[in-house]
C-alpha cells in the first residue's frame, strides 16, 4: 500500500504535470480556434451564441462574483501554506485562507438554497438528462473541431452541468475536510477543530484528510481552469455579463437562437428561466 | 639627607609610572623611536617635612603600537581606541585584514558591558599584541571558547554534544569528520564559530535573533551542506528557506548546544524521541504515520527523484531544454 509521503509526492507531480498539459491543449485548443475561423468569427466578427432566456438575476451573479474571488484566495494561500514561495507571511495566507473559506461555504448555502429552495429553483438548468448522455459524444466532438456544432438541450450541455454539478459535492468535500483541518482555537476553549479530529481518527488520520484536502484543491484548480477558458473562448458576452462589465445583447428572449444545431434528438428538459420553447432554426455550418 | 634621597627617588618612580601612560596617550601611535622628555611634579611626603619635587625623564617609545597604557583595563575605551578605527588593518598572509571592531554593533550585542579581554583574555596584559598574533590563529580559538567563563551549562552541554571539542568517546581525529560523517574533514565548531564574535544579539534584541535563526542554514550548512541544502519539505524547510520566522531552524529540531547523531539514543532526532520533539509544535498531532511523513524534512528532494513520473518529466525537461541551447547555439555561430 502506497504510504501518506509517497502519495504526496505522487499527488504534487501528477497534477503539476497534468497542469502544465492543460494549458497546453488549451493553448493548441484556442490555436484550433484560430484555424477552424471560430476565433476569428467570434473576437473579430463578434459572432456569439445567442442567449436564451430573460437576464440573469442579480443574485447568482454577485454570489457568483464572490465565489470566484474566495477561490482565488482560497486556491493561492492554500498553495502558498503548503509551497511557501515567498519570504515570510503564511500567519497572514492562513487567515486569508480561513476568512474566504466562510465566505465560499456561505455563498455555497445561500447557493443550494437558491438552486433548490427560492422561487426560481434553478437547478432544473444542471440537471443531466438521459438525452444529455446521449448527446455527450457529440459535444465532445465538437470541442475537437471534429463537428462544426454540437447538439442544444438547454442552456448549459453536458460538459458544463457535469462540472458544475461536480462542483457541489467538491465544495462540501473540501469545506468538510478544511474544517477538520482548521487550527483556530474554538471560542471560549483551547481547542480547535483539527485537535478535535485528531482525538477521533489520529494525526496521521489528520494527514489523510490534509491530503484529501489538497487531492480535491487540484482538481479545483484544473476545472476551474478549463472552465475560465471555455467561458471566454465560447462565450465572451456571457462572462462579462456574469462579472457586470457588460450586458448580455437578447434579442432571442426565446430558445432556437443560440448557435447550436437542432437537431432530431433535440428538445428542451425545461425552459431555462421559465422561457418557453419554440421550434428551433438550424444555424448555419461554422466552421 | 639620605632620606631626602631615597623621597626623591621614590617620588621620581611613581612620576613615571603615573604620566607615562598620559604621555603616550598624548602622543599618537607611531614608529619612531625618539625619546621625549616627561616632566612630573609631585609631592611627597617625608618625616620633616612635605616636599615638591621634579622629575624629568626621558622614555623611548615602542616602535609599534603604543598601547601600554590601555592594558590592564576593565571596559573597551582602551581597545577601541585603534580598534574602533575603520582603517586599522594589518596584512596578514599577504592579504590586509582588517582589525576594526563597530562600536556600535558592540554596543547593541548581549556583551555591550562585558570588556574586551574578557573574551580575548590572552591579550589582557599582553602589549604589543604581535606575539600574540604572530602564534597564528590560537587567539581567535581562545577568544571563540572563552564563552565557557560565564556560560558554564551551555558549554558542559556543548562537550558532551557532537560539537565537544575534545570529540566523542572513542573519537580520536582532530575533526568531526570521518568521510561518511555530516561534515566529513571539518573542524568542530568553537561557540563564536556559531554565535559570532561582537554582535551576538541580546535576549531583548528582536530583530537579531530574528536574523539568527534566519542564518540556521548558512550557520550550520557551513559544515553540514548536504542536509542545509535538502532541508526542502512543504511545511519546514521551504518555508525556512523562503524566509518564514515561524519555520524551525536547524537547532530546534537537532538541539543547541548538545547536538548528536541521529543514531545516539540521546538525540532528539532520534526516532524514539521524534514524538516529544516534534510535539514541540505539533502538540497531539503525533503517530507513526506522522512521523513517517517527517521523512520528507530531509530527503524530500531524493523522493522526488525516486518517483518514476517525476523522473520522466525531468528527463524530458532537460531534453527539451538541450534542444533549446542547441538551437540557440546554431544562431549563435
Amino acid at each position: 500500500m502506497i504510504g501518506l509521503t509517497q502519495l504526496n509526492v505522487w499527488i504534487d507531480v501528477v497534477f503539476s504535470t497534468l497542469y502544465v498539459v492543460i494549458v497546453v491543449a488549451l493553448s493548441g485548443h484556442f490555436f484550433g480556434n484560430i484555424l477552424t475561423g471560430r476565433a476569428k468569427r467570434r473576437f473579430v466578427g463578434w459572432e456569439w451564441p445567442a442567449h436564451e432566456g430573460g437576464p440573469i438575476p442579480a443574485l447568482p451573479k454577485f454570489l457568483h462574483f464572490q465565489h470566484v474571488a474566495a477561490m482565488i484566495a482560497l486556491g493561492i494561500s492554500g498553495m502558498y501554506i503548503r509551497f511557501p514561495f515567498f519570504n515570510g507571511g503564511r500567519a497572514f495566507m492562513q487567515w486569508v485562507h480561513y476568512i474566504a473559506m466562510i465566505v465560499v461555504i456561505v455563498n455555497l448555502i445561500v447557493r443550494l438554497w437558491y438552486a433548490f429552495g427560492s422561487r426560481r429553483r434553478d437547478y432544473r438548468e444542471f440537471v443531466i438528462s438521459k438525452r444529455d448522455l446521449t448527446t455527450a459524444p457529440k459535444v465532445i466532438l465538437y470541442y475537437i473541431f471534429v463537428k462544426p456544432s454540437k447538439p442544444h438541450l438547454g442552456k448549459y450541455n453536458i460538459m458544463q452541468k457535469g462540472t458544475y454539478v461536480l462542483f457541489v459535492p467538491l465544495l462540501i468535500i473540501q469545506a468538510i475536510t478544511g474544517l477538520m483541518l482548521w487550527r483556530l482555537m474554538l471560542p471560549f476553549t483551547d481547542v480547535s477543530l483539527q485537535q478535535l479530529v485528531a482525538g477521533l481518527i489520529g494525526a496521521s488520520g489528520v494527514w489523510w484528510v490534509r491530503t484529501a484536502h489538497y487531492l480535491v484543491n487540484w482538481l479545483f484548480i484544473v476545472l476551474t481552469t478549463i472552465h475560465v477558458y471555455l467561458s471566454v473562448t465560447e462565450d465572451l458576452p456571457a462572462f462579462l455579463d456574469f462579472f457586470g462589465l457588460s450586458f448580455l445583447d437578447r434579442p432571442h428572449a426565446e430558445h432556437g437562437a443560440h448557435g447550436d444545431v437542432h437537431g432530431d434528438e433535440h428538445a428542451h428538459d425545461g425552459p431555462a428561466f421559465g422561457t418557453e420553447s419554440t421550434p428551433s432554426v438550424p444555424v448555419a455550418e461554422q466552421v | 639627607m639620605r632620606m631626602t634621597v631615597r623621597s626623591t627617588i621614590v617620588a621620581g618612580a611613581l612620576a613615571v609610572a603615573i604620566v607615562l601612560p598620559g604621555a603616550s596617550f598624548a602622543a599618537p601611535a607611531t614608529t619612531s623611536t625618539a625619546m621625549p622628555a616627561v616632566t612630573a611634579t609631585l609631592t611627597v611626603p617625608s618625616k620633616t617635612a612635605t616636599k615638591t619635587v621634579t622629575v624629568t625623564k626621558k622614555v623611548p617609545l615602542r616602535p609599534t603600537y603604543d598601547l601600554d597604557w590601555t592594558l590592564p583595563t576593565a571596559g573597551k575605551s582602551g581597545c577601541n581606541v585603534c580598534h574602533g578605527d575603520e582603517n586599522l588593518v594589518r596584512i596578514q598572509n599577504g592579504k590586509m585584514v582588517s582589525l576594526y571592531v563597530d562600536t556600535a554593533v558592540l554596543q547593541n550585542s548581549a556583551h555591550k558591558n562585558v570588556p574586551c579581554t574578557s573574551c580575548h583574555v590572552d591579550f589582557a596584559y599582553k602589549t604589543p599584541h604581535d606575539a600574540i598574533v604572530k602564534k597564528g590563529d590560537e587567539w581567535r580559538a581562545i577568544a571563540k571558547l572563552s564563552c565557557k567563563n560565564c556560560h558554564k551549562d551551555a558549554f558542559t552541554l556543548y562537550t558532551s554534544g557532537a560539537h565537544s571539542p575534545a570529540g566523542r568517546p572513542g573519537d580520536t581525529s582532530s575533526t568531526v569528520g570521518a568521510a561518511d560523517s555530516s561534515a566529513p574533514g571539518k573542524l568542530r565548531p568553537l561557540c563564536g564559530d556559531c554565535h559570532g564574535g561582537h554582535g551576538i544579539p541580546s535576549k531583548e534584541d528582536t530583530a537579531g535573533k530574528e536574523a539568527v535563526h534566519a542564518s540556521a542554514v548558512a550557520m550550520c550548512g557551513g559544515c553540514h551542506a548536504k542536509y542545509s541544502g535538502e532541508y526542502m519539505d512543504y511545511y519546514h524547510g521551504r518555508a525556512y528557506q523562503a524566509g518564514a520566522s515561524d519555520a524551525p531552524a536547524c537547532w530546534q529540531c537537532h538541539e543547541t548546544h548538545q547536538v548528536l547523531p541521529a543514531a545516539d539514543r540521546k538525540s532528539l532526532v532520534n526516532r524514539n524521541n521524534l514524538p516529544e520533539t516534534c510535539g514541540t509544535c505539533h502538540a497531539g498531532e503525533i503517530d507513526d504515520a506522522f512521523l513517517d511523513f517527517g521523512v520528507l524534512v530531509h530527503n524530500a528532494r531524493q523522493i522526488y527523484d525516486q518517483n518514476p513520473l517525476y523522473a520522466a518529466v525531468n528527463s524530458a525537461r532537460t531534453a527539451f531544454q538541450s534542444m533549446i541551447d542547441s538551437v540557440k547555439s546554431l544562431f549563435a555561430e
